[in-house]
Protein backbone atom coordinates (compact mmCIF):
# COMPACT_ATOMS: atom_id res chain seq x y z
CA UNK A 1 0.00 0.00 0.00
CA UNK A 2 1.14 3.39 -0.98
CA UNK A 3 0.92 6.15 1.69
CA UNK A 4 -0.03 9.02 -0.34
CA UNK A 5 0.81 12.29 0.43
CA UNK A 6 -0.86 15.13 2.48
CA UNK A 7 -3.49 17.19 0.11
CA UNK A 8 -1.65 20.24 1.64
CA UNK A 9 1.65 18.60 0.60
CA UNK A 10 0.49 18.41 -2.93
CA UNK A 11 -0.55 21.99 -3.38
CA UNK A 12 2.46 23.29 -2.31
CA UNK A 13 5.07 20.82 -4.36
CA UNK A 14 2.83 21.99 -7.00
CA UNK A 15 3.12 25.75 -6.60
CA UNK A 16 7.07 25.47 -6.43
CA UNK A 17 6.99 23.77 -9.76
CA UNK A 18 5.02 26.85 -11.00
CA UNK A 19 7.61 29.10 -9.64
CA UNK A 20 10.24 27.52 -10.58
CA UNK A 21 8.78 27.60 -14.20
CA UNK A 22 8.23 31.33 -13.89
CA UNK A 23 11.26 31.79 -12.83
CA UNK A 24 13.27 29.65 -15.84
CA UNK A 25 10.94 31.81 -18.06
CA UNK A 26 12.24 34.50 -16.57
CA UNK A 27 15.55 34.03 -16.89
CA UNK A 28 15.73 32.75 -20.31
CA UNK A 29 13.06 35.09 -22.38
CA UNK A 30 14.64 37.45 -24.88
CA UNK A 31 15.70 40.53 -23.59
CA UNK A 32 12.81 43.36 -25.44
CA UNK A 33 15.18 45.92 -24.33
CA UNK A 34 18.23 44.45 -26.81
CA UNK A 35 15.38 43.80 -29.28
CA UNK A 36 14.35 47.52 -29.70
CA UNK A 37 17.68 49.20 -29.07
CA UNK A 38 17.79 52.08 -27.30
CA UNK A 39 18.19 55.72 -29.02
CA UNK A 40 21.83 55.44 -27.99
CA UNK A 41 22.46 52.60 -30.01
CA UNK A 42 20.91 53.29 -32.48
CA UNK A 43 22.34 57.09 -33.13
CA UNK A 44 25.85 55.22 -33.20
CA UNK A 45 25.51 53.48 -36.00
CA UNK A 46 25.99 55.01 -39.64
CA UNK A 47 22.64 56.09 -40.71
CA UNK A 48 22.75 53.11 -43.76
CA UNK A 49 22.11 50.90 -40.95
CA UNK A 50 19.07 52.41 -39.92
CA UNK A 51 16.16 52.15 -42.27
CA UNK A 52 15.35 49.60 -45.49
CA UNK A 53 15.16 53.31 -47.58
CA UNK A 54 18.68 54.25 -46.91
CA UNK A 55 20.74 50.67 -47.15
CA UNK A 56 20.26 50.78 -50.88
CA UNK A 57 22.86 53.89 -50.42
CA UNK A 58 26.52 53.08 -51.17
CA UNK A 59 28.14 52.74 -47.56
CA UNK A 60 31.32 54.51 -48.85
CA UNK A 61 33.03 56.59 -45.95
CA UNK A 62 34.66 58.55 -48.77
CA UNK A 63 32.38 60.43 -50.83
CA UNK A 64 32.42 59.79 -54.63
CA UNK A 65 31.60 63.23 -57.19
CA UNK A 66 28.57 61.18 -57.91
CA UNK A 67 27.82 61.22 -54.38
CA UNK A 68 27.96 64.51 -54.38
CA UNK A 69 26.29 66.06 -56.95
CA UNK A 70 23.55 67.57 -57.48
CA UNK A 71 24.56 70.27 -55.48
CA UNK A 72 22.78 71.41 -52.69
CA UNK A 73 19.71 73.46 -53.88
CA UNK A 74 19.90 76.10 -50.70
CA UNK A 75 23.08 77.13 -49.36
CA UNK A 76 21.29 77.93 -46.29
CA UNK A 77 21.16 74.13 -45.39
CA UNK A 78 24.88 74.01 -45.41
CA UNK A 79 25.60 77.03 -43.47
CA UNK A 80 22.74 75.33 -40.74
CA UNK A 81 25.73 72.61 -39.73
CA UNK A 82 28.15 75.34 -39.39
CA UNK A 83 30.55 73.15 -40.53
CA UNK A 84 32.40 74.09 -43.65
CA UNK A 85 33.77 70.34 -44.05
CA UNK A 86 30.41 68.70 -44.31
CA UNK A 87 29.73 66.60 -47.55
CA UNK A 88 26.28 66.09 -48.68
CA UNK A 89 24.84 63.11 -51.19
CA UNK A 90 21.62 62.38 -52.46
CA UNK A 91 20.29 65.95 -51.80
CA UNK A 92 16.55 66.63 -53.65
CA UNK A 93 13.53 68.38 -53.41
CA UNK A 94 10.94 65.52 -51.70
CA UNK A 95 8.07 68.21 -51.73
CA UNK A 96 8.59 71.22 -53.99
CA UNK A 97 5.06 72.95 -53.16
CA UNK A 98 6.03 72.69 -49.53
CA UNK A 99 9.84 73.22 -49.97
CA UNK A 100 10.67 70.32 -48.33
CA UNK A 101 14.50 68.84 -49.20
CA UNK A 102 16.18 65.48 -48.14
CA UNK A 103 19.13 64.25 -48.05
CA UNK A 104 22.86 62.87 -46.19
CA UNK A 105 24.94 64.51 -44.84
CA UNK A 106 28.74 63.90 -43.17
CA UNK A 107 30.00 65.92 -40.76
CA UNK A 108 33.72 66.25 -41.00
CA UNK A 109 33.83 65.04 -37.63
CA UNK A 110 31.87 62.06 -38.42
CA UNK A 111 32.67 59.09 -40.63
CA UNK A 112 29.62 58.23 -41.67
CA UNK A 113 26.52 59.83 -43.25
CA UNK A 114 23.23 60.52 -41.88
CA UNK A 115 19.47 61.67 -43.58
CA UNK A 116 18.54 64.66 -43.11
CA UNK A 117 15.00 66.97 -43.34
CA UNK A 118 14.81 70.56 -44.28
CA UNK A 119 12.24 72.83 -44.57
CA UNK A 120 12.79 75.54 -46.03
CA UNK A 121 9.45 77.50 -45.05
CA UNK A 122 10.61 77.35 -41.48
CA UNK A 123 14.52 77.02 -42.39
CA UNK A 124 14.90 74.28 -39.97
CA UNK A 125 16.73 70.67 -40.04
CA UNK A 126 16.22 67.99 -38.27
CA UNK A 127 18.72 64.76 -38.57
CA UNK A 128 18.98 61.33 -38.41
CA UNK A 129 19.10 60.73 -34.68
CA UNK A 130 17.26 57.41 -34.80
CA UNK A 131 14.36 58.06 -32.86
CA UNK A 132 10.90 57.57 -34.00
CA UNK A 133 10.37 61.03 -34.53
CA UNK A 134 12.81 61.34 -37.14
CA UNK A 135 11.69 58.30 -38.83
CA UNK A 136 7.92 59.55 -39.30
CA UNK A 137 9.17 62.82 -40.54
CA UNK A 138 11.80 61.03 -43.18
CA UNK A 139 8.43 59.56 -44.26
CA UNK A 140 8.14 62.89 -46.09
CA UNK A 141 11.58 61.92 -47.99
CA UNK A 142 9.86 58.81 -49.72
CA UNK A 143 6.28 60.03 -50.23
CA UNK A 144 4.48 57.57 -47.73
CA UNK A 145 3.83 61.10 -45.78
CA UNK A 146 2.35 64.25 -47.27
CA UNK A 147 2.25 67.56 -45.70
CA UNK A 148 -0.83 68.33 -48.12
CA UNK A 149 -2.66 66.36 -50.78
CA UNK B 1 9.87 46.94 -31.35
CA UNK B 2 6.21 47.43 -31.61
CA UNK B 3 6.19 50.55 -29.15
CA UNK B 4 8.73 51.40 -31.92
CA UNK B 5 6.55 51.38 -35.01
CA UNK B 6 3.27 52.29 -32.77
CA UNK B 7 5.61 55.62 -32.71
CA UNK B 8 6.46 55.51 -36.19
CA UNK B 9 2.85 55.33 -36.58
CA UNK B 10 1.72 57.94 -34.33
CA UNK B 11 4.04 60.81 -36.23
CA UNK B 12 3.04 59.37 -39.28
CA UNK B 13 -0.77 59.91 -38.44
CA UNK B 14 -0.20 63.41 -37.21
CA UNK B 15 1.33 64.16 -40.83
CA UNK B 16 -1.08 63.02 -42.72
CA UNK B 17 -4.00 65.09 -41.04
CA UNK B 18 -2.05 68.54 -41.85
CA UNK B 19 -2.79 66.83 -45.18
CA UNK B 20 -6.74 66.24 -44.46
CA UNK B 21 -6.78 69.47 -43.18
CA UNK B 22 -9.37 71.97 -44.67
CA UNK B 23 -8.36 75.25 -45.53
CA UNK B 24 -11.57 77.11 -45.17
CA UNK B 25 -12.46 75.74 -41.54
CA UNK B 26 -14.28 78.10 -39.42
CA UNK B 27 -11.88 80.57 -37.47
CA UNK B 28 -11.89 79.91 -34.12
CA UNK B 29 -14.58 81.80 -31.89
CA UNK B 30 -13.94 83.06 -28.51
CA UNK B 31 -16.51 80.85 -26.18
CA UNK B 32 -15.45 82.27 -22.31
CA UNK B 33 -15.93 85.48 -21.01
CA UNK B 34 -11.77 86.19 -19.85
CA UNK B 35 -11.12 84.59 -23.70
CA UNK B 36 -14.30 87.00 -25.04
CA UNK B 37 -13.14 90.02 -23.27
CA UNK B 38 -9.19 89.66 -24.74
CA UNK B 39 -10.19 88.43 -27.84
CA UNK B 40 -11.03 91.90 -28.93
CA UNK B 41 -8.71 94.64 -28.98
CA UNK B 42 -7.60 96.78 -25.87
CA UNK B 43 -9.26 99.96 -24.70
CA UNK B 44 -6.12 101.75 -26.76
CA UNK B 45 -5.23 102.71 -29.61
CA UNK B 46 -1.78 101.19 -30.49
CA UNK B 47 0.82 103.36 -31.79
CA UNK B 48 4.27 101.87 -33.52
CA UNK B 49 7.84 103.47 -33.76
CA UNK B 50 10.89 102.49 -34.96
CA UNK B 51 14.21 102.98 -32.82
CA UNK B 52 16.44 105.20 -34.07
CA UNK B 53 19.03 103.48 -33.43
CA UNK B 54 20.76 99.73 -33.19
CA UNK B 55 18.93 97.88 -30.07
CA UNK B 56 20.75 95.06 -29.84
CA UNK B 57 24.46 93.29 -30.05
CA UNK B 58 23.94 92.65 -33.79
CA UNK B 59 23.06 96.24 -34.67
CA UNK B 60 19.48 95.42 -35.68
CA UNK B 61 16.54 98.13 -34.95
CA UNK B 62 13.50 97.58 -33.03
CA UNK B 63 9.95 97.77 -33.38
CA UNK B 64 7.91 99.87 -30.53
CA UNK B 65 3.90 99.42 -30.13
CA UNK B 66 2.79 101.56 -27.05
CA UNK B 67 -0.69 102.29 -25.83
CA UNK B 68 -1.97 105.60 -26.65
CA UNK B 69 -2.80 106.72 -23.10
CA UNK B 70 0.51 105.71 -22.16
CA UNK B 71 0.86 108.97 -20.71
CA UNK B 72 -1.95 108.10 -18.03
CA UNK B 73 -2.12 105.77 -15.53
CA UNK B 74 0.27 103.43 -13.50
CA UNK B 75 3.78 102.43 -15.55
CA UNK B 76 3.14 100.01 -17.99
CA UNK B 77 3.93 96.51 -18.27
CA UNK B 78 6.34 95.17 -20.85
CA UNK B 79 6.42 92.53 -23.62
CA UNK B 80 9.70 91.64 -25.39
CA UNK B 81 8.96 89.65 -28.23
CA UNK B 82 11.44 87.09 -30.64
CA UNK B 83 10.96 86.74 -34.57
CA UNK B 84 10.96 83.38 -36.15
CA UNK B 85 13.80 82.06 -38.09
CA UNK B 86 14.55 85.12 -40.91
CA UNK B 87 17.69 85.35 -43.05
CA UNK B 88 16.71 89.12 -43.27
CA UNK B 89 15.68 91.62 -40.78
CA UNK B 90 12.14 90.75 -39.40
CA UNK B 91 10.01 94.01 -40.71
CA UNK B 92 7.28 95.53 -38.34
CA UNK B 93 4.43 94.24 -40.43
CA UNK B 94 5.23 89.99 -40.00
CA UNK B 95 4.11 90.41 -36.38
CA UNK B 96 2.14 93.74 -36.60
CA UNK B 97 -1.28 92.19 -36.03
CA UNK B 98 -0.50 90.39 -32.66
CA UNK B 99 1.70 92.89 -31.17
CA UNK B 100 -0.33 95.71 -32.11
CA UNK B 101 -3.38 93.53 -29.89
CA UNK B 102 -1.43 93.63 -27.28
CA UNK B 103 0.11 97.20 -27.19
CA UNK B 104 -3.91 97.87 -27.58
CA UNK B 105 -4.23 95.93 -24.04
CA UNK B 106 -1.43 98.41 -22.22
CA UNK B 107 1.82 96.71 -23.00
CA UNK B 108 4.56 98.27 -24.31
CA UNK B 109 5.96 95.84 -26.86
CA UNK B 110 9.03 95.60 -28.34
CA UNK B 111 10.58 93.43 -30.91
CA UNK B 112 14.18 93.58 -32.20
CA UNK B 113 14.61 93.00 -36.15
CA UNK B 114 16.49 89.85 -35.32
CA UNK B 115 15.64 86.71 -37.40
CA UNK B 116 18.10 84.29 -35.34
CA UNK B 117 16.61 84.98 -31.90
CA UNK B 118 17.03 81.44 -30.16
CA UNK B 119 20.02 81.73 -27.72
CA UNK B 120 17.47 84.98 -26.24
CA UNK B 121 20.77 87.26 -26.19
CA UNK B 122 19.26 90.02 -28.67
CA UNK B 123 15.75 89.68 -27.24
CA UNK B 124 17.61 90.84 -23.46
CA UNK B 125 19.40 93.64 -25.38
CA UNK B 126 16.04 95.03 -26.41
CA UNK B 127 14.99 95.03 -23.23
CA UNK B 128 18.24 96.89 -21.89
CA UNK B 129 17.70 99.31 -25.09
CA UNK B 130 13.88 100.05 -23.49
CA UNK B 131 15.28 100.87 -20.31
CA UNK B 132 17.60 103.65 -21.90
CA UNK B 133 14.46 104.91 -23.61
CA UNK B 134 12.55 104.97 -21.03
CA UNK B 135 14.78 107.42 -19.13
CA UNK B 136 14.67 109.79 -22.00
CA UNK B 137 12.94 113.44 -21.71
CA UNK B 138 10.88 114.18 -24.17
CA UNK B 139 10.07 110.44 -25.24
CA UNK B 140 6.72 109.26 -25.00
CA UNK B 141 8.03 106.49 -22.79
CA UNK B 142 9.84 108.13 -20.44
CA UNK B 143 9.40 106.95 -16.39
CA UNK B 144 6.16 105.59 -18.19
CA UNK B 145 7.70 101.71 -18.00
CA UNK B 146 7.24 99.45 -15.29
CA UNK B 147 10.48 97.01 -15.48
CA UNK B 148 9.33 95.38 -12.82
CA UNK B 149 6.66 93.25 -14.98
CA UNK B 150 8.38 92.31 -18.06
CA UNK B 151 7.06 89.53 -20.03
CA UNK B 152 8.48 87.65 -23.27
CA UNK B 153 6.96 85.77 -26.30
CA UNK B 154 8.02 84.63 -29.26
CA UNK B 155 7.53 82.05 -32.57
CA UNK B 156 8.91 79.20 -33.98
CA UNK B 157 12.70 79.74 -32.98
CA UNK B 158 11.78 82.73 -31.15
CA UNK B 159 9.36 80.91 -28.75
CA UNK B 160 13.07 79.25 -27.96
CA UNK B 161 14.67 82.62 -27.57
CA UNK B 162 11.28 83.65 -25.23
CA UNK B 163 12.43 81.46 -22.55
CA UNK B 164 16.10 81.35 -23.14
CA UNK B 165 15.73 84.86 -22.29
CA UNK B 166 13.42 84.47 -19.73
CA UNK B 167 15.40 81.94 -17.86
CA UNK B 168 18.97 84.21 -18.74
CA UNK B 169 17.31 87.20 -17.09
CA UNK B 170 17.87 86.16 -13.70
CA UNK B 171 14.58 87.13 -12.76
CA UNK B 172 13.96 90.25 -14.58
CA UNK B 173 11.32 88.61 -17.27
CA UNK B 174 8.72 87.06 -15.39
CA UNK B 175 6.89 85.18 -17.56
CA UNK B 176 6.88 83.81 -21.32
CA UNK B 177 4.80 82.67 -24.13
CA UNK B 178 5.97 80.40 -26.19
CA UNK B 179 4.28 80.05 -29.74
CA UNK B 180 4.85 77.07 -31.81
CA UNK B 181 8.05 75.72 -29.87
CA UNK B 182 9.97 73.63 -32.38
CA UNK B 183 10.77 69.76 -30.96
CA UNK B 184 14.34 69.51 -30.15
CA UNK B 185 14.23 67.16 -33.00
CA UNK B 186 14.67 70.44 -35.15
CA UNK B 187 17.22 71.88 -33.58
CA UNK B 188 20.31 72.72 -35.56
CA UNK B 189 22.75 73.75 -34.04
CA UNK B 190 21.98 72.38 -30.90
CA UNK B 191 22.37 74.79 -28.73
CA UNK B 192 20.33 77.05 -30.41
CA UNK B 193 17.54 75.37 -28.61
CA UNK B 194 15.93 75.77 -25.39
CA UNK B 195 17.85 72.68 -23.89
CA UNK B 196 16.57 70.33 -21.49
CA UNK B 197 18.88 70.92 -18.75
CA UNK B 198 18.22 74.74 -18.69
CA UNK B 199 14.55 74.28 -18.74
CA UNK B 200 15.00 71.65 -15.89
CA UNK B 201 17.11 74.14 -13.75
CA UNK B 202 14.53 76.70 -13.98
CA UNK B 203 13.89 78.31 -10.79
CA UNK B 204 11.43 81.71 -11.14
CA UNK B 205 9.33 82.96 -14.07
CA UNK B 206 6.34 80.73 -15.70
CA UNK B 207 5.43 79.49 -19.01
CA UNK B 208 2.52 78.85 -21.35
CA UNK B 209 2.96 76.73 -24.52
CA UNK B 210 0.82 77.70 -27.23
CA UNK B 211 0.81 75.31 -30.48
CA UNK B 212 -1.58 74.16 -33.30
CA UNK B 213 -3.35 71.22 -33.24
CA UNK B 214 -1.85 71.04 -37.10
CA UNK B 215 1.53 71.93 -36.57
CA UNK B 216 2.77 68.33 -35.93
CA UNK B 217 6.11 68.52 -37.74
CA UNK B 218 7.77 71.33 -36.10
CA UNK B 219 5.56 71.53 -32.92
CA UNK B 220 3.66 68.31 -32.25
CA UNK B 221 1.87 67.95 -28.92
CA UNK B 222 2.71 64.26 -28.10
CA UNK B 223 5.49 62.03 -28.27
CA UNK B 224 6.15 58.51 -26.38
CA UNK B 225 8.71 58.93 -23.61
CA UNK B 226 9.88 62.49 -23.24
CA UNK B 227 13.27 62.53 -24.19
CA UNK B 228 14.51 64.59 -25.98
CA UNK B 229 11.73 67.19 -25.82
CA UNK B 230 9.93 66.68 -29.00
CA UNK B 231 6.63 67.51 -27.85
CA UNK B 232 5.17 70.78 -26.61
CA UNK B 233 3.70 67.74 -23.37
CA UNK B 234 7.16 67.25 -23.23
CA UNK B 235 8.36 70.49 -22.93
CA UNK B 236 5.46 71.04 -20.51
CA UNK B 237 6.33 68.39 -18.31
CA UNK B 238 10.18 69.23 -17.99
CA UNK B 239 9.04 72.65 -16.58
CA UNK B 240 9.39 72.46 -13.15
CA UNK B 241 6.57 72.39 -10.86
CA UNK B 242 7.66 75.52 -8.77
CA UNK B 243 7.29 77.34 -12.32
CA UNK B 244 2.96 78.56 -13.32
CA UNK B 245 2.79 76.68 -16.45
CA UNK B 246 -0.27 76.39 -19.09
CA UNK B 247 0.09 74.81 -22.29
CA UNK B 248 -2.50 74.92 -25.14
CA UNK B 249 -3.06 73.90 -28.60
CA UNK B 250 -5.58 76.33 -31.03
CA UNK B 251 -7.65 74.06 -33.05
CA UNK B 252 -6.71 73.45 -37.14
CA UNK B 253 -3.88 75.89 -36.33
CA UNK B 254 -0.30 75.43 -37.92
CA UNK B 255 2.98 76.70 -37.84
CA UNK B 256 3.05 80.09 -39.08
CA UNK B 257 -1.03 81.01 -38.68
CA UNK B 258 0.00 83.64 -35.93
CA UNK B 259 1.44 85.71 -38.67
CA UNK B 260 -2.20 86.55 -39.85
CA UNK B 261 -3.60 90.02 -40.29
CA UNK B 262 -6.17 88.81 -39.21
CA UNK B 263 -6.38 85.76 -41.79
CA UNK B 264 -3.38 84.27 -43.74
CA UNK B 265 -4.35 85.30 -47.15
CA UNK B 266 -2.64 88.60 -46.01
CA UNK B 267 0.12 87.03 -43.55
CA UNK B 268 2.90 88.16 -45.95
CA UNK B 269 3.56 84.62 -46.29
CA UNK B 270 5.47 83.55 -49.76
CA UNK B 271 4.27 79.79 -49.51
CA UNK B 272 0.88 77.91 -48.44
CA UNK B 273 2.60 75.17 -46.27
CA UNK B 274 1.85 76.17 -42.73
CA UNK B 275 -0.93 78.63 -42.38
CA UNK B 276 -4.28 77.52 -41.89
CA UNK B 277 -6.65 80.16 -41.27
CA UNK B 278 -4.38 83.12 -39.38
CA UNK B 279 -4.56 84.47 -35.66
CA UNK B 280 -7.41 83.54 -34.95
CA UNK B 281 -8.03 81.82 -31.67
CA UNK B 282 -4.32 83.34 -30.50
CA UNK B 283 -5.45 86.90 -29.31
CA UNK B 284 -7.47 85.79 -26.55
CA UNK B 285 -5.69 83.71 -23.79
CA UNK B 286 -2.23 84.47 -24.53
CA UNK B 287 -3.36 88.30 -23.77
CA UNK B 288 -5.47 87.01 -20.87
CA UNK B 289 -1.99 85.34 -19.58
CA UNK B 290 -0.02 88.42 -19.80
CA UNK B 291 -2.90 90.46 -18.37
CA UNK B 292 -2.62 88.07 -15.59
CA UNK B 293 0.78 87.86 -14.99
CA UNK B 294 1.94 90.95 -15.84
CA UNK B 295 -0.97 93.43 -15.21
CA UNK B 296 -2.41 91.41 -11.98
CA UNK B 297 -5.65 90.31 -12.92
CA UNK B 298 -6.89 87.62 -10.60
CA UNK B 299 -9.81 87.53 -12.99
CA UNK B 300 -7.79 86.50 -16.34
CA UNK B 301 -5.80 83.85 -14.01
CA UNK B 302 -8.41 82.26 -12.78
CA UNK B 303 -9.21 81.07 -17.04
CA UNK B 304 -6.16 78.98 -16.40
CA UNK B 305 -6.91 77.20 -13.75
CA UNK B 306 -6.41 73.28 -13.66
CA UNK B 307 -9.09 71.66 -15.33
CA UNK B 308 -11.98 74.29 -14.03
CA UNK B 309 -10.88 77.35 -15.29
CA UNK B 310 -12.44 78.60 -18.46
CA UNK B 311 -9.63 77.72 -20.88
CA UNK B 312 -10.15 74.03 -19.92
CA UNK B 313 -14.07 74.23 -21.57
CA UNK B 314 -12.75 76.82 -25.03
CA UNK B 315 -14.32 75.81 -28.03
CA UNK B 316 -11.25 76.90 -30.14
CA UNK B 317 -8.51 75.15 -27.76
CA UNK B 318 -7.24 71.50 -27.78
CA UNK B 319 -4.70 69.41 -25.08
CA UNK B 320 -4.97 72.04 -22.42
CA UNK B 321 -2.71 71.53 -19.11
CA UNK B 322 -2.31 74.04 -16.43
CA UNK B 323 -0.80 73.73 -12.82
CA UNK B 324 -2.41 76.84 -11.79
CA UNK B 325 -4.52 76.08 -8.83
Amino acid sequence: MIAHPPRAGRVASALVAALLAVLAWWWLRPHHGDEEGSASHIVQLPAAEQSPTVRAVPRSATPTTADIAPPLPDPRIAATFQDPGATFRNVRSADARNQVVCGEVRLSSASFYRRFVWVAEVQMLATDDGSAQFAGIAKLCDGSAKLRP
Amino acid sequence: MFRHKSEVAAVVLGLSCIGTASADAAPNPPTGQIETRYDARGPATAVHMTSSAACDRKGNVCEIWYPSDIARGRPRAVLLWANGTSDVPVGKEVYEYLLSHFASWGFVVIATRDGKTGYGDTVLDSLAYLRSQASVPGSPLFRRINFGRVGVGGHSQGATGAVNAMLKSKGAIRTSIAFQLPAQLWCSPADLCLLTPDLKAATSGSIFYVGGTLDALISPDWQLGNNPLNSLTAYYNATPPGLMKAKGLVKLANHNDILGKPDCGSAALGVTLTCTFGVYGYRGYPTAWLAWQLQGSAEAGAAFRSRTGEFFSANAWHSQLSNVP
